[in-house]
């Protein structure tokens, strides 16, 4: 009897932690998902009740399937990418060389800097006529004709994911080096005496004992970069066209630019439902996965 | 296999370690190199404009080595511009969220690393949920809420939203670095008397070095860089930050790129600088141990 | 660096002690100020001086040039010197997070009691807005130029303006063999043909597709070819017989590699380009001459008028901003948003502003002090009577602007025809809910 109360006051030491996150996460988020339901004025006051209409809006407009679209390739594009980059980087750091420090050292300059500051960066390498990039390769012969990078839209999409990639790949390769330091040497040696070359290594040790890692960095990077704002709308503003606008520029747009405050309140609220159950499912089959094969 | 990797005992770590040194890796090196380039790169080239003067900026021919090189880009910043304002709010405000993160963080880690209670799993996944919204997308109600409750022209309180967002990920980091740290160890000091709260201070903080450095640096990194929340709730200029500040030289118009880009390295450093002199703690403290 | 504020002023006085001090400086205030007051009373209506109550008040200013900043805390200081009981807290923000950051706070009942504005329909469709009869002094409202008066205008009254015109960079002209600046259609394609020849890699004509910088940059060519944006009923015109003849004579310069090919490239990009030679002709305001001046001022250059179709009479574009006022809590808040306008306003304060920032006045009063101390701007002043102005005010403009920019990229990049794309936005616009 004691114990358990003993127990249930400890329980009270996860109680700021808890409250804070009701307070200013929980309650804005009340707002936000009563603001979809609600009508709003021009100017964003609430003026009534409008059930369903900010959704159905939000359904009709004909940009939604490529803001859809955007996201997923968006995601699912920068994640994959920076999954496999990482793996290897992390590999490379993993083994003994001269300046492997410095090179750690460098790798979290792109981590450490604010992503405006990158995304600044890489609009001035990337501008369609002044572009550090255009500039190089212009004055090395290699270009005739300055490249618009960013004002096609297949071109802007490639440069949005790997910017995307450049500052997600220094966490996900210290994330996936620390799993890889954990892996015991002898779990190599033993399986290089039995005749196993580097590739064969790498196949049935390294990467199941890696997994878990793999998967949480896919789950964290999934759900930074499906809410990340600064890159793509330092770089394309969701343009040309709405060819690069995910679901939180566009809502940043309906709600800040064209006074559409009600829709992009419903595309937030859907956004954020979106993201909860594709992350749930995710989190649910890799426990699942991990509990059958321990 | 459950077995974690930071589980094995420390004697055959160390016996591994010793066994014999592993050869330079010439390959990997080559590689490694080729990573660092390819990183510092554009950093490099943003630094080559903040020492360009400003008229020679974009003056033909278009180049990328600077003709002369003018240090003024970082000193008008200071004498010009509020500066000293912005960075002495950033750290104010970092600093902050760092310290309250932790404070609140370590209790709430160290109760989900050690017991098992009703509420744990939800208490988990409320976690990982603040991690998928950001003030970006929540601000209307968070300048309504913070209008309601007389918050506005706050330091404190942005502080505190600061800490609500990204506190969740220092619960994860440290409840795992605690969780790998072996109950005997405190189990023995509980013979002796001390109390859990003893032995947390005494015992599993001392342990969780890395830990707490890998959650320290992630919070404060989050509060000096953040941007939208500040952007809204501190309209007073004596309350501006580094992040808002160099923005400011981002109009739409007339963009002053000099001044931008010294500014940004300025303004990076420090925390570039802190992680550096952290960095070996970093995969340390990373260690996500096996999810449970 | 620093605002005088109400409190430092009031703490020193405290501090200084001694009820009798206060009393004898009491004294002495009232005999001076009964002796201002009394030789003022027969002064103009313009500098009468009223104390005014204790208020605090928010004020907006935009970012418009490098200097405004230290323009409007110089001239915010000047002001609370002169109306100790007045607090100015002065707000701003960069162009693209200013109006979110002025309708957060306005949406929470905070709006500012003076605010440069650009687009404030919303703002009076929900009523939050004080109309100018109630807060614009009649001095005020006399002495704004006859081009920016519009008697059926409630709500606002115009900041500053500028004019655009076309800026042409000689050493690429000559190059070129372009010895004018095009007037027509036809001839500003002549002239870009020969441009491209000379100079291939450089753009021969810059056209901004993306922003807020859609809306003149559409209305040079728009008005060029005879046309409107919207008709006397509130509707917009964007699939008329003009709209389409612009829009076609767009694409053409477009699909001949004579238009700026990068449709994300916004104004600021394009007068980078201008300045570092890579665009050859750009229309763009008359605060371009000073960014020139200060960033690049070797390079030569002409200004000229804006091309149009034969049969068109000529005009300018310019485009204002706009002062607003929200409903404030009382009456001293109202008036002291008063004062500060009427402060900025002042010839000698306006004028000096201006001049720093490269924009053009809108009062009777200060345009030949303007003209002395920017004589740059000359020209463009002249232009300011005939100039065209596209409907911001209007509640659905931010939309409109939205759909237009789409509908152009579309077009630019060959997706959809001109008539096509204009017919689909038109659609799109007549569906928006007016005020």
């Amino acid at each position: 009897m004691n114990q358990s109360l003993q127990r249930r006051a400890y329980a009270l030491w996860a109680l700021p932690v808890v409250v804070l996150v009701l307070v200013f996460v929980a309650y804005p988020l009340g707002l936000l998902i009563v603001s979809s339901f609600s009508s709003l004025s021009f100017s964003g006051q609430v003026t009534g009740w409008a059930g369903w209409d900010n959704y159905q809006a939000l359904l009709i407009d004909p940009a939604l399937p490529n803001v859809l679209r955007n996201t997923a390739g968006w995601t699912v594009g920068v994640v994959a990418g920076t999954l496999l980059i990482s793996i290897g980087v992390a590999i490379v750091l993993n083994e003994n060389f001269p300046g492997r420090r410095e090179v750690r050292w460098i790798l979290v300059i792109p981590w450490a800097t604010s992503l405006i500051i990158t995304s600044l960066v890489f609009a001035w390498l990337f501008d369609s006529r002044l572009g550090t990039i255009n500039v190089i390769g212009m004055s090395a012969g290699i270009l005739s004709e300055p490249i618009a990078f960013l004002g096609a839209g297949q071109t802007a999409k490639l440069i949005l994911i790997f910017v995307g990639i450049f500052v997600s790949v220094p966490f996900t390769t210290y994330l996936l080096l620390s799993g890889l330091q954990g892996i015991p040497a002898e779990c190599y040696e033993a399986a290089s005496i039995d005749g196993a070359n580097r590739i064969r290594r790498f196949r049935y040790i390294t990467l199941p004992l890696l997994r878990p890692f793999i998967q949480l960095a896919g789950l964290l990077n999934a759900i930074y970069v499906f809410n990340s704002f600064p890159i793509i709308w330092i770089l394309t503003r969701g343009g040309p066209a709405n060819d690069t606008q995910t679901i939180i520029t566009y809502m940043y747009k309906m709600a800040f630019s064209t006074d559409e405050t009600g829709k992009a309140a419903a595309l937030g609220t859907g956004g954020f439902f979106l993201l909860l159950l594709l992350g749930s499912a995710y989190w649910i089959t890799l426990r699942r996965s991990n509990r059958i094969t321990g | 296999m459950t077995a974690t990797p930071m589980n094995v005992p420390a004697q055959k770590k160390r016996r591994m370690r010793t066994r014999q040194r592993p050869r330079a890796n010439r390959v990997a090196q080559l590689l490694g190199f080729l990573v660092a380039i390819f990183i510092i790169a554009p950093y490099i080239v943003m630094f080559l404009v903040s020492i360009m003067p400003r008229t020679e900026v974009f003056t033909p021919p278009l180049h990328v080595i600077p003709r002369a090189i003018d240090f003024s880009n970082f000193t008008i910043p200071w004498t010009d511009f509020p500066l000293p304002i912005y960075f002495r709010n950033s750290l104010i405000i970092a600093f902050g969220a760092t310290v309250l993160g932790l404070l609140i963080a370590i209790p709430a880690a160290y109760v989900l690393a050690r017991f098992r209670f009703r509420f744990r799993t939800a208490i988990t996944l409320t976690l990982l949920m603040t991690q998928m919204l950001s003030p970006a997308m929540l601000i209307l109600g968070l300048y309504q809420e913070f209008r309601q409750f007389g918050l506005l022209n706050n330091l404190v309180a942005v502080i505190v939203v600061n800490t609500a967002f990204t506190v969740a990920f220092a619960v994860l980091i440290l409840s795992d670095v605690f969780e790998s740290i072996p109950f005997e160890i405190e189990e023995a000091a509980f013979i002796d008397g001390a109390s859990r709260f003893g032995t947390l201070v005494r015992i599993v903080l001392p342990l969780s070095g890395p830990g707490l450095a890998t959650a320290g640096l992630f919070l404060f990194a989050q509060a000096w860089n953040e941007f939208t929340l500040a952007l809204t709730v501190l309209s007073d200029p004596e309350l501006t930050p580094l992040s808002i500040g160099l923005y400011q030289f981002y109009g739409q118009f007339d963009k002053q790129w000099t001044y931008l880009f010294a500014t940004a390295v300025m303004g990076a450093l420090p925390v570039i600088l802190c992680f550096m002199y952290l960095e070996r703690w970093l995969i340390k403290g990373l260690t996500a141990g096996s999810i449970k | 660096m620093l605002e005088i504020r109400n409190l430092k002023y009031r703490s020193r006085l405290n501090r200084e002690g001694g009820r009798s001090r206060i009393v004898v400086a009491a004294a002495i205030a009232t005999a001076i100020g009964l002796v201002v007051s009394t030789s003022l009373v027969n002064a103009s209506a313009a500098t009468k001086p009223k104390a005014l109550a204790k208020a605090t008040i928010d004020f907006y200013m935009g970012p418009y040039a490098a200097t405004t900043d230290g323009a409007m805390k110089k001239l915010i200081n000047s002001f609370q010197k002169a109306n100790p009981n007045v607090t100015v807290r002065y707000q701003t923000a960069p162009w693209d997070t200013y109006d979110s950051k002025m309708g957060t706070a306005a949406k929470a009942g905070d709006g500012p009691g003076l605010a440069m504005q650009y687009t404030y329909g919303k703002y009076v469709a929900d009523g939050l807005l004080n109309p100018i009869k109630n807060w614009v002094s009649p001095a005020t409202m006399k002495d704004i130029i006859p081009v920016f008066v519009d008697p059926k205008e409630k709500w606002a009254i115009p900041d500053l303006a500028s004019v655009r015109g076309v800026f042409h960079n000689t050493a690429i002209a000559t190059k070129a063999g372009v010895t004018s600046t095009p007037q027509t259609f036809d001839a500003l394609k002549a002239a870009a043909l020969k441009i491209k020849a000379s100079n291939p890699g450089i753009t021969p004509v810059g056209f901004i597709s993306t922003g807020d910088d859609v809306a003149p940059s559409f209305s040079y060519y728009l008005f060029g070819a005879g046309g409107e944006w919207i008709d006397k009923e509130g509707n917009f015109l964007v699939d008329s017989t003009a709209s389409i003849a612009a829009l076609t004579f767009l694409k053409d310069l477009y699909d001949n590699k004579l238009l700026e090919q990068d449709v994300t490239a916004n104004r600021g990009a394009q007068e980078e380009r201008f300045q570092a030679g890579q665009t050859a002709i750009l229309p763009t305001g008359n605060f371009f001459v000073n960014t020139l001046k200060t960033n690049v001022p070797n390079l030569k250059y002409t200004v000229g008028a804006l091309p149009r179709q034969s049969g068109v009479k000529p005009f300018s574009v310019g485009v204002t901003d706009y002062f607003v006022s929200f409903k404030q809590g009382n009456k001293a808040q109202t008036a002291a948003s008063t004062a500060l306008m009427d402060h900025l306003l002042k010839p000698s304060n306006y004028v000096a502003w201006l001049a720093a920032d490269g924009f053009l006045p809108i009062t009777k009063s200060a345009i030949e002090p303007y003209r002395k101390a920017a004589p740059d701007m000359a020209p463009f002043l002249d232009n300011l009577t005939a100039a065209k102005f596209y409907p911001s005010a209007d509640v659905r403009w931010a939309k409109v602007v939205a759909i237009m920019s789409e509908s152009l990229q579309n077009v630019f990049l060959g997706r959809t025809s001109v008539v096509e794309g204009l017919k689909s936005a038109q659609k799109q616009i007549d569906a928006l809910p007016r005020a």
